[in-house]
Formats: C-alpha cells, sequence, structure tokens
C-alpha cells in the first residue's frame, strides 16, 4: 500500500466523520447532522459564487473590457488593438444590476425586466432546442413493421417494432383528452382498449425506471459504505501510525 | 396594461426574438455574426444575479447568528463553511493568476516573434516615436528581453523547487517530469538565442519561427513546473480539504441516504394489488436481476430480457411521455416569450 | 415488545440493508459484472478511433459530488481507455461543480498508468487538455459549433495556456475535429442541452453517454432514435467497460467497479426481499382483519 501523505489522511479522515454525521440522521435528526449539511450548503454556496466570476466575468469580459488582456511588446508596440466596442458589455451589466432593486419596495418590479428578458431567451432557445431533440426522435419512431432477413421475415424484429411503435401510440393516445368518447359505440370500445393498453405499458416503463433506480440510489451507499470500510479505516490506521512515529512509538 | 407591464412584456419578446430568428433565417444571411458576443451579454445580465444568493444567506443565516434566533449555532457551520469556500477558492485564484503573470513574461515574448514574422512576411513596418522597426530591429529588441528572461528563469526553477519540501519533490512524479520538461525546454530556448545571437543582423522567419515554438513549449512546462509547485502549497491543500474531503464526502453522504430511504419505501409502500402493480414489479424484478452479477446465476438470459424490456416496451412508452412533455415545454416556452400567461407581469 | 410483520421499525431496515452491504465488501468478494451490451457499444466505437491530428474526443463531464458512485467510475475507466490508446482528448464542463473534478480526473488515471508503466508517460497539452468549466451552457455550445476555429471561441484552458500553444489543439479547426462527443452527467439537465445543440448543420460527432441509473430508460430512447451511439448504464455499465479493459490490458491494476456490483448485487436482492416481505405483511395482516 502507497504511504499517504498527511493531508491526503486529514481529507480521508474527515471526509468519513462527515459520513458518520450524514449518516446519524437515520436514527435521528441531531446537531451533529445539522453542524455538517450547514457546513454543506455554506461550501457549495462559496464554491458557486467565485467560479464564475473566475472562468467567465473576470477572464471573457471586464479583462478585455479593461483591456488589461493587451500586452506591449519589448518595441513599444501593442499585441492587440483595444476593441471600443467591447464597452458595450457595461449596457448588459447596468442591465443586470436590476436584479438587486428586488430589494427595494418601490423599485422591485424592475428585476422583473431582467427575469423578462432571461426567460424570453429561453423561450426563444427552446424552439431550436425542441426541433433539434425531437426530430430524430420521431424519424426513429417510424420503424418498419415487417422486417425481412433476407428472404425470410424476421418475426422477433418485426414483433418488436410493431410492439414499440403501438407502445409509442398508446402511451400517447392515453395522454390525448382532446374528445371525448360517446359510451356504448364500438370505437370507443377500441380506443378504452388502447388508452388501457397504453397504461399497462407505461406500468413496464415505470417499472424500469423503478430497477433502474434501485440501483442509482444503492450504487451511491455502497460507494460510501465501501469508503469508509476501505479508505477510511486505511486512512486511521496511517494516522496511528504517523502519531505513533511522531512520538516514537516503536 | 399599465405601461411597466407593456415594458417587461416587450423585454421579455427582444430576449428571444434574436435566438428564434438565429433559428429561422438561413446562416447565409449572415444575422448571427456576432452570436459569440451577443451570447456573452445575455450569460452576462445573468451573471449579475451571482450576488443574489450571497445576500440572502447572510441576511437569513447572518440575522440567526446575530439575534441568536432558534436553530443559530448550524448556521455559524454555514457562514463559515460559506466564508472558508469563498477565501480559498479566491486565494487559489490569486495564485494561479500570478503563475499566469509570470509565465506571460514568456507568452510575450513567443508572440512578439510571431509578430514580427507576421508582419515581415506582409511587408508591414510599424513604427514607435518616429522610429522605424524593421523586422532586423524588432529581432534585436527581442533577443535584448530574452536573454536576462532566460537567465531569471534558471533562477526562479531553483528557487521553485525550493519551495517544495524534499520529501514532497523526491515523491511528486509530475513535479520532477515538469522539471525535467522545463530545463529541456530551457535549454532548447537558449540554444536558439545563442544561435540568432549568432546570425546578428541577418533575418530569417525560420529562425525567429522556430524560436517561437520553443518559447511556446517553454511556456507550457514553466506554467505545468509552477502549478505542480502550487500544489503541494498550504493553499492548494486546504481548497482540496475543503472540496475533496467536505464537499464531495457530504454531497455523496447526502445522496446516498437514498439507499436507506429506497429499501424503507420498498418494504412500506411498494403494494402489488392490481394488474398495474403486477407488471410494474414484474418489469422491475426483471431489470434488477439483469444488472446485477446474481442474475446470471439464475438464468444467463435476464441480462438480455432486460435489455429487451428497455429497448422495447420501456423505451417507447419513455418516448411518448418525453415527446409530450417536450411538446408541452416548447408551448410553454411560446407562451412565456409571447407573455402569454403572466399575471404577475400586470 | 410484541414483534409485528407488518410494522417492523424502519431503523430495523436500515440496519438490516447496512449488515447485508458491509458483508461482502468486508469480505472482498469480486463477481463477474453482468455484461452490457451498450458498453460494448462505448468501448468498440472508442476502439475504433484512430489517434490523427487535428482531430481529438471531446469529453463532457457534467456530474457533482451526488453521482459520484456512478460518474466517476465510468469517467476514470473511459479516460483511461483513452490514455492507453494515446487518443488526445479534451475535458469541459457545463455544470461548477465538476470543475475541480476536470483536474483531477485525468490526472489521477495519467499517474496511475505511469505508475503501471513507468517507461511511458502521458503528457498534459499532448495528451489531455483541461478546458474548464464554461459558464453558458447552451449558449457556449453554440458559440462553439459555429466557429470555423474552435481555438478562437475557446481560447485558453483552464491553466491559462494559450489554446493554440498546445500540440493537442495544432490542425484543430471546427466541430468536425471532433472525433467522438462523449458526455457523463446525472440529473444536470446537460444532456438535453448537448442533443439540442451541439451540431452543426453539417455534422454531428456520435455522441457517447455515461448516465446515472436513474435515467437509463429515457437513455435509452435516444439510443433507438440514433441520437446516442453508446452509453455506460450507472456504475453497472462502468464495471462492464472495466471488465473489456482487463481483457485488452490483463496487467491492468484491479479497480473497485468488481467490489462494488457485488454490493450492489446483494443490495438489490435484499430491496426485492423486502418488497416481499412488505406485501406478505400486508396480506397476512388483511387476513387476520378479515
Amino acid at each position: 500500500m502507497t504511504a499517504l501523505s498527511t493531508w491526503t489522511i486529514l481529507n480521508i479522515l474527515v471526509g468519513g466523520i462527515a459520513t458518520l454525521a450524514i449518516f446519524s440522521f437515520l436514527i435521528k435528526e441531531n446537531s451533529f447532522y445539522r453542524f455538517f449539511e450547514h457546513l454543506y450548503i455554506g461550501i457549495a454556496a462559496g464554491f458557486g459564487i467565485i467560479l464564475p466570476i473566475k472562468n467567465f466575468l473576470w477572464p471573457k469580459i471586464l479583462e478585455p473590457m479593461m483591456g488589461m488582456d493587451i500586452v506591449q511588446f519589448p518595441d513599444g508596440t501593442y499585441s492587440q488593438e483595444y476593441n471600443p466596442l467591447l464597452l458595450l458589455y457595461v449596457a448588459p451589466i447596468l442591465f443586470g444590476l436590476l436584479f438587486y432593486t428586488i430589494y427595494s419596495t418601490r423599485f422591485s418590479w424592475m428585476a422583473k425586466l431582467v427575469i423578462g428578458l432571461l426567460l424570453g431567451a429561453s423561450g426563444g432557445m427552446a424552439f431550436e432546442g425542441f426541433f433539434n431533440y425531437v426530430i430524430p426522435q420521431l424519424e426513429g419512431s417510424f420503424k418498419p413493421l415487417i422486417v425481412f432477413d433476407g428472404a425470410s421475415i424476421d418475426l422477433m424484429q418485426s414483433f418488436n417494432n410493431a410492439l414499440f411503435v403501438f407502445t409509442l401510440l398508446s402511451v400517447m393516445y392515453y395522454f390525448f383528452f382532446s374528445f371525448q368518447l360517446t359510451p356504448g359505440k364500438k370505437i370507443s370500445r377500441v380506443l378504452v382498449g388502447v388508452s388501457a393498453s397504453g397504461r399497462w405499458l407505461m406500468m413496464v416503463c415505470f417499472g424500469a425506471y423503478f430497477g433502474s433506480t434501485v440501483m442509482a440510489r444503492m450504487a451511491l451507499l455502497v460507494e460510501r459504505l465501501q469508503f469508509l470500510l476501505t479508505d477510511w479505516s486505511a486512512a486511521i490506521y496511517a494516522a496511528a501510525a504517523q502519531l505513533g512515529a511522531h512520538l516514537g512509538v516503536a | 396594461m399599465s405601461i411597466r407591464s407593456l415594458l417587461i412584456r416587450g423585454v421579455t419578446f427582444l430576449g428571444g426574438v434574436y435566438f428564434f430568428l438565429k433559428f429561422v433565417l438561413p446562416e447565409s444571411t449572415g444575422f448571427a455574426t456576432y452570436h459569440e458576443q451577443i451570447s456573452d451579454g445575455f450569460v452576462l445580465v445573468g451573471a449579475m444575479a451571482l450576488a443574489l444568493g450571497l445576500i440572502n444567506l447572510l441576511m437569513v443565516h447572518g440575522g440567526k447568528v446575530l439575534y441568536r434566533r432558534k436553530g443559530w449555532a448550524p448556521s455559524v457551520a454555514l457562514l463559515v463553511g460559506l466564508i472558508a469556500m469563498m477565501v480559498v477558492t479566491s486565494l487559489d485564484w490569486r495564485e494561479t493568476r500570478k503563475i499566469s503573470a509570470s509565465v506571460q513574461r514568456i507568452t510575450t515574448l513567443k508572440d512578439f516573434a510571431d509578430r514580427i514574422v507576421l508582419d515581415a512576411s506582409k511587408g508591414i513596418v510599424p513604427e514607435i516615436a518616429g522610429e522605424k522597426l524593421p523586422p532586423t530591429v524588432r529581432k534585436r529588441y527581442l533577443l535584448d528581453a530574452l536573454r536576462p528572461l532566460a537567465s531569471d528563469l534558471h533562477t526562479e526553477r531553483q528557487t521553485l523547487l525550493l519551495v517544495v519540501a524534499e520529501d514532497s519533490r523526491a515523491s511528486n512524479l509530475t513535479l520532477q517530469r515538469f522539471n525535467n520538461e522545463f530545463s529541456s525546454a530551457l535549454a532548447d530556448t537558449e540554444r536558439l538565442l545563442a544561435l540568432e545571437e549568432k546570425q546578428g543582423e541577418d533575418f530569417e522567419p525560420s529562425g525567429l519561427q522556430q524560436l517561437s515554438q520553443a518559447l511556446s513549449t517553454l511556456g507550457v512546462s514553466f506554467r505545468g513546473l509552477s502549478t505542480a509547485v502550487y500544489g503541494e502549497s498550504l493553499v492548494k491543500h486546504l481548497y482540496s480539504f475543503l472540496f475533496e474531503g467536505l464537499f464531495i464526502s457530504l454531497g455523496a453522504a447526502m445522496f446516498s441516504l437514498l439507499g436507506f430511504y429506497i429499501s424503507a419505501a420498498a418494504y412500506r409502500a411498494f403494494r402489488v394489488k392490481s394488474v398495474e402493480s403486477v407488471l410494474m414489479m414484474t418489469a422491475a424484478l426483471f431489470v434488477m436481476l439483469g444488472q446485477i452479477p446474481f442474475g446470471l446465476w439464475i438464468s444467463e438470459s435476464l441480462p438480455e430480457i432486460r435489455l429487451w424490456l428497455l429497448e422495447v416496451p420501456s423505451a417507447g412508452a419513455a418516448q411518448a411521455i418525453d415527446m409530450g412533455a417536450s411538446l408541452a415545454g416548447l408551448v410553454m416556452a411560446f407562451r412565456m416569450w409571447l407573455s402569454i400567461e403572466s399575471e404577475s407581469f400586470k | 415488545m410484541k414483534f409485528s410483520l407488518d410494522a417492523i421499525d424502519r431503523r430495523f431496515v436500515y440496519l438490516l440493508i447496512l449488515i447485508a452491504l458491509v458483508v461482502p465488501l468486508a469480505l472482498e468478494v469480486h463477481l463477474t459484472p453482468a455484461p452490457m451490451k451498450s458498453a460494448k457499444k462505448f468501448f468498440d466505437i472508442i476502439e475504433q478511433v484512430k489517434p490523427e491530428k487535428g482531430k481529438f474526443v471531446l469529453l463532457v463531464f457534467d456530474f457533482g459530488p451526488n453521482s459520484k458512485a456512478e460518474n466517476f467510475p465510468q469517467s476514470e475507466v473511459v479516460v483511461e481507455h483513452l490514455l492507453r490508446r494515446r487518443i488526445p482528448f479534451a475535458i469541459y464542463s457545463q455544470y461548477l461543480q465538476a470543475e475541480p473534478l476536470l483536474e483531477s480526473i485525468p490526472a489521477g488515471v495519467a499517474a496511475r498508468l505511469s505508475k503501471e508503466k513507468p517507461a511511458e508517460s502521458w503528457e498534459y497539452g499532448k495528451d489531455w487538455v483541461n478546458l474548464g468549466f464554461r459558464v453558458g451552457g447552451a449558449l457556449f455550445i453554440q458559440g462553439l459549433v459555429r466557429s470555423e476555429r474552435m481555438a478562437e471561441v475557446l481560447k485558453k484552458d483552464a491553466r491559462g495556456n494559450d489554446i493554440t500553444s498546445l500540440p493537442l489543439f495544432d490542425g484543430v479547426t471546427s466541430i468536425k475535429s471532433i472525433s467522438v462527443l462523449a458526455q457523463f452527467s446525472s440529473l444536470t439537465g446537460t444532456l438535453e442541452t448537448i442533443l439540442q445543440f451541439f451540431q452543426s448543420s453539417e455534422y454531428r460527432p456520435p455522441l457517447l453517454h455515461g448516465c446515472t441509473s436513474i435515467t437509463i430508460p429515457a437513455a435509452y430512447v435516444f439510443m433507438n432514435s440514433g441520437q446516442m451511439s453508446g452509453l455506460l448504464e450507472g456504475v453497472a455499465g462502468a464495471a462492464s467497460y472495466s471488465a473489456l479493459l482487463y481483457g485488452e490490458y490483463p496487467g491492468r491494476e484491479p479497480d473497485r467497479s468488481t467490489l462494488m456490483m457485488t454490493g450492489l448485487g446483494v443490495a438489490h436482492l435484499v430491496v426485492i426481499a423486502l418488497v416481499l416481505l412488505g406485501n406478505l405483511a400486508a396480506w397476512l395482516s388483511s387476513r387476520r382483519k378479515v
């Protein structure tokens, strides 16, 4: 086993204690759990505030706007000319500051301007997103109901395609409420049957979701238990060994 | 409808009109020529909301701590975590900027070499304060700046390595590798510098291009070395402690509780009482058994059955739900864009 | 205390699941994972990629600690495969929490490979590049796919190097330089952004996806429609991929995914048993009332 550095040992030890603190919630909510829960939120928030400034605001906007990305060469010339159009970024900066009018009772309506702009932008982008997202699915759902394998019919594939198309249509029909069915009519009985089939096939889908969700949730738990049993116990042992060596214990 | 309401609706519409037109108009119209700048503008507007969350957290939890309201103690943990992470991330950023500034001395000369070659190929002769700067003169400026820099880099390399503890220096393979790469790149640069100096006033573009390449490699390796040294610093260790030690562990642990909850839910809530629930449970059973090693002990066909379930009936139903939801999403987006349902804007 | 099958305290259930999971993990029982065709497709696509100047694989890490168990092993096995085959790749993220992982995951895998093969080395800038967390999501992607030179949009990598100074980006032009796009995500909504926007009118790179298990049924919709070419289904997909890597590189250091699959297998059986137990208890209870 490779020797762990002091900081790595500390990271793992603290990680294990934090994990046990969260697990203590299973017995009963307690202050140990609450402390670490709040610590997690604080760290996440702190992380989330600095990174957008570091990765976007400073290098892409403020630095070019202030001309700080222009360097002077040894002969006195400059790497590039300053583009005055960059000053146009002041407009979205000032407009974005209207978010903070939300704290004023009199001017809080101005925050709706900014929110409206962003909502409108996401609404406008949704068109391109929708067509790129749905059209390939629509194309893919036009499956041949009879599939030939050479000269003969591939029964399994044909059945699969037919079942897929029937599932797709019946589930879509299940959510179709635009027309009321007339009771007693034959067509209504057929459509009720299609709707019921849609419901049953959806249950198969939800069963698949449940089975997959079990794996997802259990994987998270197994990983944490693996961490505690392997990494954390190794870190405790390594910490004890380092402490012992430090104190001169053989 | 008041002017305020009209204004809000107008701004909402304007927000979406660019993206809508960008999608419907052909690229040949050149409508989206400034797409990057316009996109950055929109992102910038959204980024201005950064401090809103911070202000809210400080108001709620800061207020709890200041006035000793009920449950104030965990709020201290939140504020400590928040401030600690902000400080450490800012320090991390400051240190990486210092590294960038240090590397920039090299990349500036690299860019200068490229500019000399480019201007010479285009016949451009810049002028500064009445002095014309032909390529030969500019080359002299470049070499005069590079000579002391190369000398300084030798010293800086030694200084950097001394910052790192001896045992870390020996065990850190990345540090050793970058150190070797940097030494090699520096030697290469000095060799090319000597060659150029030997040429005197002669200007040969290929020589400067080689020097530019060497400076590029030198910049990358110096940055790598500085970053590897910085990786052994207290700031980086603190960052790693907060992110890997606390944040990752806490996040993983929070979500791992769901494993316990799903077990309890399986016992208490999952009742097989109707045809639908039988179908659901049967499908779930096949999917679960088909994805674990024990399923193979029961039947070799279980993974195939699982795959069939996922590819045929499940995919069909999921696609139907997905398409329906996407269509509903599009309609909602349209209504949002045109402010058709915006009671709060009135 | 009277014991009733239909009213077992939830804490006993938690204890049961804990014991059931701890035993196989403590005993370190490794079982062969169930084979997964989708993981094989993913593997084969990476196997078919040829290292070519001006071309690279783009990895997108859109996950955080909440899906550590599934997305971490997936990204590690794929990064390992790419590094072993010397296929250059670049990584970026649309998800803020993934930012430090973009540095630590490939560096960790490269360090592990260097220990396994001391005669070989893997270099940042040549074998992989970290493009960092990019703000803007769909807007950033739209800018990237429109450009004729990606370097003009990307400008610098996460370390501050000029993109054009990195050997990996030598000869890289538009998104046609991306031979394969592989995205790893949990429930972050980022897959939809990739599906909707990561394409130009002329080219869409083949998309491979590593998902958390919850979104497996939804991912099969995209596999069906051809929008996705390969899939890693949660940690089981990672374990299956790892087994395929063993087949190609037998000297490879064992990883934890097979041990995790054993634990997961036991967990699944316990959940099935709990469902049966709960239904049995409910049935017995209803009979008693009758």
